[in-house]
């Protein structure tokens, strides 16, 4: 009787608990859950709502006899006042619950970024699905318009491509793997600004089809001010590359100049209702951005020629499968979207954090400046970050240590010679000082905000929070010296020694 | 359950269960959130002078050799303090056990059992820990041997798969807030090494009585260096950001955690080796509780108590409805609970007992 009565007890218990977990099981029931890889938030025009695009998984693209047709993305759009309230519209409408934990990428227009973003991506950091490793990126196009583009015959695993492209950071420099949680972090931090990854938009033969075939369809202001302006950088990138010289390299800088401030004023014509303030302060940002670009690669013969610089803001240098690049980084201050560095700065953003491994510059010859030497550099040990905060402002002292080698044969170089390749070194070092100093100076200068974390290093030199805190180093970054040491060393030709 | 004498390892796994839960559940974001770069120098102060008191307990309960708080107690006041010390220690358990089942409670509800009333998934730690309490104390002992190496095991392997992620310069300000907050206002934190509560009730189940100091050193150190590692991987992880968390640190930590593309999401099997250990930890308390409960009662089987004591926890955790009230269980209930019942009453009662045994020249 005992044992039955046990039994009985046992069976009951169990129904109960069956019960009581099926309505969770059965909303994380994986035939229940449509799963999301991008979220895009744009503007829309006279209105308190953004437009939400969701990126849905695309299950059968992930078979091994799936075409590349398949992988066209399957993305939703809606209009909401927060990304809370498109989760809810968007699950009545798809039938399943959308699930966030295979979240790749956060992707914010320009033109949200510029309002500010912190309720948003405090609502993302909230949610419990989403994973601290998601990668937070603002792009210079609408964002459904960059998720649209992000498709390739060469990775139809969307997630994958979503999954590694910020790697390339480790390989180029001219991006870098920005997650949330970091971009979180920073962006609640009073002492530093937050940097998210910048992408555009670039001239793509499957978006051309694309839109010859959906000619009717309707596209806004916006998108039509978008794709003039991506077309007008492709003309430019077109005439970049018909230039060879260096007097005509200048005259096309003034080119992308007068671009640029086409594209600005098309921008601000777009955001009427934003705040005017703050777009005048982005676009002057981006105009004396631009300027000390323009002077710069004028001064320095070499500069122009890099590729780093090649592709810089606003300017794509690639055409393909693809239609969308990630170069270069958006900047923030206070949760508003405040200018951004081109592939260059973000190249000397990363050898600072230590996060680039191997990247390329181009170098003029030593002896002849009309010949120009690829160097490939690796990163040879960590950078030495120390902050001298003793006197009224702050000195940041920053060494680098690298070691290069020689990529192209040239007919008047001998590479085994060592003042050969100690010449080159020095135009090596002089050229990266001088990238690093404009760097930093444009972020205390400029933006007036430190985003490699210097303060981090600055800390060491105050016994308690409060003390650092009474510093202000927020204010005092903005009049911070910087004091930067190239230790290179060229140490081979790799296979041709002299040509 | 009976009541078998306890092996030294045994013992130390009693103490470090109670403590390494909750320290992964509750009190390193305590500490982490009072002293924040300053927590690891906080740690080190907090775990000597947790050795400190340990060291004075055994000093203090070397003249009562292999007896309990509860018999001392009765040697001081009779069985008058022997209630009231009995019932003052079960309200502290009782306590603690139920912020501690909310905590995780609240937790599984929030990550993976959204639509699932709260009742249930605390009725399940509740059932689980009734079932446990209906063997022997040794197996549930032996269970927390067990344990004691996994949860080890666990933060070390969340240092090391967190450590690429590590922002090492998050150590300074070195003295964290302020001064007063680290070394001062901070010790308060020793509430950390709860498990010496439990350490009181122990000489009495030692099959080796004389081993209490070695054991009573060993888990405070073990404990203490588990506390330093846990507030290290918060530290050098999030620095200030972590406060306003509703879920505990350490789960935080591991959602970081990704060996390349193919082992991500680490974070279901931490919390399920928690879930494992939260059980433990809820055994190891109620089996306590209630050979306390069967001591000041007189009753011969303490079997019929469990699941009436269990029922108080499950009625306790559940009349905790507001995340805010958790957290001021957390931070000043408990605290207060400990300092008044394990710091204060203790030494009181040992120091006044030993008086006694001295002025009666050594009888019992």
């Amino acid at each position: 009787m005992k044992v039955a009565l046990k039994w009985i007890i046992f069976l009951i218990s169990i129904l109960i608990f069956l019960y009581a977990f099926s309505s969770s099981y059965s909303s994380e029931s994986i035939d229940h859950l449509d799963y999301i890889i991008a979220i895009g938030i744009d503007s829309v025009e006279n209105s308190d709502n953004f437009e939400y695009s969701f990126e849905f998984a695309n299950i059968s693209s992930f078979s091994e006899n799936a075409s590349s047709e398949d992988s066209k993305p399957i993305v939703n759009k809606v209009l909401a006042p927060s990304i809370s309230g498109a989760i809810n519209i968007m699950n009545s409408y798809v039938g399943k619950q959308i699930n966030l934990s295979h979240c790749k990428v956060i992707i914010f227009s320009d033109t949200v970024a510029q309002k500010g973003i912190i309720s948003d991506v405090a609502s993302l950091m909230n949610d419990t699905q989403i994973r601290p490793t998601v990668n937070v990126l603002v792009s210079e196009v609408e964002a459904n318009k960059y998720i649209e583009g992000s498709v390739s015959s060469l990775e139809k695993v969307l997630t994958k491509y979503y999954d590694i492209f910020p790697t390339s950071s480790e390989y180029t420099g001219y991006t870098s793997n920005i997650t949330l949680e970091e971009f979180y972090n920073n962006l609640t931090n009073e002492n530093v600004g937050a940097v998210a990854i910048l992408g555009r938009t670039v001239k793509s033969s499957k978006k051309e089809e694309q839109s010859s075939s959906d000619s009717g369809g309707s596209s806004s202001s916006d998108n039509s001010s978008t794709s003039s302006s991506s077309s007008e950088s492709e003309e430019s990138n077109q005439s970049q590359e018909s230039n060879s010289t260096q007097n005509e390299s200048q005259g096309k800088n003034q080119e992308q100049n007068q671009g640029q401030g086409e594209q600005q004023q098309q921008n601000q014509e777009q955001s009427q209702g934003q705040d005017e303030q703050q777009q005048q302060n982005h676009g002057q940002n981006q105009e004396q951005a631009q300027e000390q670009q323009s002077q710069q690669q004028n001064q320095n013969g070499t500069s122009h020629e890099n590729p780093s610089e090649t592709t810089s803001q606003g300017q794509s240098v690639l055409e393909g499968d693809r239609g969308t690049e990630n170069i270069g980084l958006c900047v923030f201050k206070d949760d508003k979207d405040i200018g951004h560095l081109t592939a260059i700065e973000t190249l000397c953003y990363s050898m600072i954090i230590d996060e680039v491994d191997n990247f390329y510059v181009r170098l003029d010859s030593p002896y002849n400046e009309s010949q120009k030497i690829d160097v490939s550099i690796d990163a040879l040990s960590s950078t030495k970050i120390s902050v001298d905060t003793s006197k009224e402002n702050p000195i940041i002292k920053i060494k680098l240590n690298l070691t290069g080698e020689t990529l192209n044969g040239l007919d008047s170089l001998d590479y085994s010679d060592t003042k050969v390749l100690n010449d080159i070194n020095d135009n090596l070092k002089q050229y990266l000082s001088k990238e690093v100093l404009n760097y930093l100076n444009k972020t205390s200068k400029e933006f007036k905000v430190d985003i490699n974390g210097f303060y981090k290093k600055a800390r060491k030199h105050f016994l308690t929070l409060k003390d650092f805190k009474d510093y202000n180093w927020a204010q005092k970054y903005e009049n911070a010296e910087f004091d930067v040491e190239v230790n290179s060393d060229i140490i081979s030709s790799r296979l041709i020694q002299n040509s | 359950m009976g009541n078998q004498k306890l092996e030294n390892i045994e013992a130390i796994a009693f103490f470090c269960i109670i403590t390494f839960n909750g320290i992964i559940f509750s009190t390193s974001k305590i500490i982490f959130n009072e002293s924040i770069s300053g927590s690891l120098i906080n740690s080190v102060l907090i775990t000597i002078l947790a050795c400190l008191v340990v060291l004075a307990y055994s000093f203090l309960l070397k003249k009562f050799s292999s007896k309990n708080l509860l018999d001392v107690s009765d040697y001081l006041g009779g069985k008058t303090l022997r209630f009231f010390i009995g019932i003052a220690f079960i309200i502290y358990f009782t306590v603690r056990a139920s912020i501690f089942l909310k905590k995780i409670s609240s937790c599984l509800e929030i990550v993976y059992y959204p639509m699932t009333n709260i009742i249930f998934i605390v009725l399940l730690f509740i059932i689980a820990t009734g079932i446990i309490c209906q063997f022997k104390n040794i197996s549930i002992c032996k269970t927390a041997v067990f344990m004691l190496p996994i949860l080890f095991s666990l933060v070390v392997l969340i240092f090391i798969g967190n450590s690429k992620n590590f922002s090492f310069e998050n150590l300074y300000p070195l003295l964290g807030n302020d001064i007063k907050t680290t070394f001062f206002t901070g010790l308060s934190n020793l509430f950390a090494f709860s498990g010496i509560a439990y350490l009181l009730f122990l000489p009495s189940k030692l099959k080796n009585p004389k081993s209490f100091t070695k054991i009573s050193l060993i888990s405070v150190i073990l404990s203490g260096v588990f506390l330093f590692i846990a507030l290290g991987n918060i530290l050098f992880l999030y620095y200030d950001t972590i406060g306003n968390s509703e879920l505990f640190p350490l789960y935080l930590c591991v959602r970081y955690i990704e060996f390349g593309t193919f082992f991500q999401r680490l974070d279901a099997v931490f919390l399920s080796l928690c879930i494992i250990g939260a059980i433990s930890f809820l055994a190891l308390n109620t089996y306590l509780a209630v050979d306390i409960l069967k001591n000041i009662t007189s009753l011969s089987d303490n079997r019929p108590l469990v699941y009436p004591y269990l029922l108080i926890i499950f009625a306790v955790a559940l009349s905790i409805k507001q995340n805010s009230t958790l957290e001021f269980m957390e931070n000043i209930v408990s605290k207060i609970l400990f300092f008044t019942i394990v710091i204060s009453f203790t030494f009181v009662v040992l120091i006044l007992a030993n008086v006694k045994k001295k002025v009666k020249g050594g009888s019992n």
